[in-house]
């Protein structure tokens, strides 16, 4: 098999725990055959106790995280937490209405994706993290093929000094 | 002027499709979802009547607006409009006459929507 499939670990992050349940739900039915595995947190800061431990390919963020705790930090803030910390991380920012000034920031500060919470939200999100899975893949295959590139050139570095070896200890021979 | 209509008891205000679809049919993911639904909405209920008793705008817009969540993954539509409006009205912090009348009729709906979760619930033990 050409792509060696690895496990991408998912953080989702909403106060709202039936959503938390079923976001997750949604996204391990879809990708069934996919080796992830998908962490939830009700607060962005619970998800960045646990960032550089577990270290996520991918956040998805709900934008407003203050109905249990009121002084909570938004997702804005909390990507701009995580990006800073580990800027490799994809962010899919959720929020319940179509924000415009949110959608811009959240592009500004670095988001992968901006998703409105509505009736075709769930499909979405699986959408999105359809296109991200096949860009890491495509990424992981260019890394290989670099590799095997690299190792087919050390190779060959090595034949030529051997060959340049044999020629002159033979020419020294003749001589 | 509140534009909503909703007359309780006529018909089934819970559409499971969307739950079942995202499940992709299986039962135990269904229970579970079912499970903490119905262990939110009376919590997120209560803190809405509390905020609105208290006629205190900024928590009926956080915990109205954190309901929507609740409620669209039941399918329950017409609490989706009901929630919208009772957080419009307290963002601008007014009309606290309009908020109870709608908290009225949030109340109505979530009682006839876990009872027709709970019956449904049956179907996945």
């Amino acid at each position: 098999m050409l792509f060696k499939k690895k496990h991408i670990h998912i953080f989702i992050v909403d106060d709202n725990k039936t959503y938390l349940l079923a976001l997750k739900s949604s996204i391990e039915t879809a990708f069934l055959n996919t080796q992830i595995t998908i962490h939830s947190f009700e607060t962005g800061e619970a998800c960045m106790n646990k960032l550089n431990i577990i270290n996520p390919k991918i956040v998805i963020l709900d934008y407003l995280l203050n109905s249990k705790i009121s002084e909570a930090a938004n997702g804005l803030k909390i990507m701009e937490w995580i990006l800073k910390e580990c800027p490799e991380t994809n962010i899919i920012l959720l929020t319940n209405e179509d924000n415009i000034e949110v959608a811009i920031k959240s592009f500004k500060y670095g988001a992968y994706d901006y998703i409105v919470k509505n009736e075709s939200q769930f499909m979405k999100i699986n959408n999105s993290l359809m296109k991200l899975f096949n860009i890491m893949r495509a990424n992981s295959e260019v890394n290989r093929f670099k590799n095997v590139n690299r190792t087919l050139l050390y190779f060959l570095v090595i034949q030529i000094i051997a060959i340049i070896a044999v020629l002159s200890l033979t020419n020294s021979c003749i001589k | 002027m509140i534009t909503i209509d909703f007359e309780p008891k006529n018909e089934n205000v819970c559409n499971l499709e969307y739950l079942k679809e995202m499940t992709g049919g299986k039962k135990h993911l269904i229970k579970d979802i079912i499970d903490m639904f119905l262990s939110q909405v009376p919590e997120e209920l209560k803190s809405v009547n509390i905020a609105v008793e208290n006629v205190d705008y900024a928590s009926i817009k956080i915990y109205t607006h954190s309901m929507k969540s609740t409620v669209s993954i039941m399918g329950i539509s017409s609490l989706t409009a009901i929630l919208r409006q009772m957080e419009d009205f307290a963002k601008k912090t007014s009309d606290i006459d309009k908020i109870v009348e709608l908290n009225l009729k949030l109340n109505s709906i979530c009682k006839q929507a876990i009872e027709e979760i709970e019956i449904e619930k049956q179907f996945y033990l």
